[in-house]
């Protein structure tokens, strides 16, 4: 291994590089923290870490996991829209296309798919930890409000990406999704107490999700909508919320 | 100046506030009410998430003349969502919007009963629920004959299931 920090050492010991570059990196506990605190993609990992932090079998990494595959579908997802039309006469062709036609668009949906399905499980699974290690406990209550409300995010996400395909798996799950929330109490025409808000198949609940008193045109469009730029969004802004308030409800969550 | 004025319209039991609260409550309320109206506008019952004017097929609609129907058949309409069901000389329209969930329930000729391919829904012809998760009787739609002998269906109107046309 001589050679190579030989190598490194005729180029960055002469005058040139030293022009250039005026001194090395001292590698310093205090140049760790500097480095982390500076940096616009370091200033989210915390700048001292817990011992109890580096133990995996604590925390199983699960929000980080589903945090990851958030990212991975968001970046399969915007590659899908480079091929789908959420228009009703096209949308099951493009899919269709994306399928057969298009060079490795089987993998990409395939990808996103079964991405989709993992983030549902591992956001169970990361509540579930929470719960049984306690970490939902002060200080740290209002996290997992938080929390909550990206779980129901995710299968929002989930759900509203179901009818996309336009096939009749997603019209069906879509029809009886949507008759749910036709019965919902008060606002759902075919809920309870409907009649006491006046609500009718024309303006409740249900009606505002699919933008009609069918499937149709309308609520494949909306679908879209929410499923690629709505939701991601909302979701994007309260994960920002959540993390941060790991760091401020006294870091990582730990054994006592 | 300001602690004398506001010392003044106390006493005499008046209300005070200075400038900058008010211009501080003025601005917050208009912000807050832009705001609300904003969110009236897109959420509300009356608002941009609900359509007033819809592309969908019209709810009242001919299913065709009495003779396009042979005797004790069910036909299905399946663009209408609909079955027209002829018991000699009497007609019903009974919609395939399974009560459960809301799937399309079909025909199933050699029982002689609705199915629910989603959850197992089973109903008689007369559209009475017997078997499976569905809670009520499938919808009856109001029937009626034109002028021009064609028969129409108003799915927005429910009639109670014993209700027949008889021609």
């Amino acid at each position: 291994m001589n050679l190579i920090s030989d190598i490194i050492k005729k180029i960055t010991d002469n005058e040139i590089w030293k022009s250039v570059f005026r001194h090395g990196y001292a590698d310093t506990p205090r140049n760790r923290a500097l480095q982390t605190i500076s940096n616009v993609w370091l200033h989210i990992h915390p700048v001292k870490i817990p011992e109890h932090a580096t133990k995996i079998r604590f925390t199983w990494c699960l929000g980080g996991i589903t945090f990851f595959i958030f990212f991975f579908e968001t970046v399969t997802g915007i590659l899908l829209m480079f091929y789908y039309v959420p228009d009703v006469n096209r949308a099951y062709a493009d899919m269709i296309d994306l399928m057969y036609a298009v060079p490795f668009g089987r993998f990409l949906r395939n990808s996103h798919r079964w991405a989709g399905h993992a983030m549902v499980i591992t956001v169970c699974f990361h509540m579930l930890r929470v719960f049984l290690t306690g970490s939902y406990k002060a200080p740290r209550q209002f996290n997992w409000l938080l929390g909550v409300m990206l779980l129901v995010l995710t299968l929002l996400l989930s759900f509203t990406g179901y009818l996309l395909p336009w096939d009749q798996l997603g019209y069906w799950a879509i029809t009886v999704g949507t008759n749910m929330g036709g019965a919902t109490p008060f606002i759902g025409y075919q809920g309870p107490f409907a009649e006491l808000l006046g609500v009718k198949i024309n303006s409740d609940i249900r009606f505002a999700l699919l933008g009609g008193t069918q499937i149709d045109a309308p609520a494949l469009l909306r679908a879209y909508v929410w499923h690629c730029i709505a939701i991601p969004i909302i979701a994007g802004g309260l994960m920002i919320l959540h993390f941060w308030r790991i760091r401020k409800d006294g870091g990582i969550s730990g054994p006592l | 100046m300001a602690e004398a004025l506001k010392e003044k319209e106390l006493k005499s039991g008046g209300i005070y506030t200075s400038r900058r609260s008010f211009f501080t409550i003025a601005g917050w309320g208009i912000f807050l009410m832009t705001l609300l109206a904003y969110a009236w506008e897109t959420l509300g019952p009356k608002g941009f998430f609900f359509p007033k004017v819809l592309f969908e097929p019209s709810p009242v609609f001919p299913v065709g003349t009495p003779s396009d129907f042979a005797e004790n058949t069910v036909t299905t309409l399946k663009s209408r969502k609909v079955f027209i069901v002829r018991d000699g000389n009497s007609f019903k329209v009974i919609s395939v919007v399974c009560q459960h969930l809301g799937c399309a329930v079909h025909w199933t000729k050699e029982k002689n009963i609705f199915e629910c391919p989603c959850h197992g829904s089973k109903y008689y012809r007369n559209g009475v629920n017997f078997a499976g998760p569905a809670p009520r009787p499938l919808y009856h739609f109001q029937l009626s004959l034109s002028d021009d002998g064609k028969l129409i269906t108003d799915t927005r109107k429910i009639v109670p299931i014993e209700t027949e046309l008889t021609i």
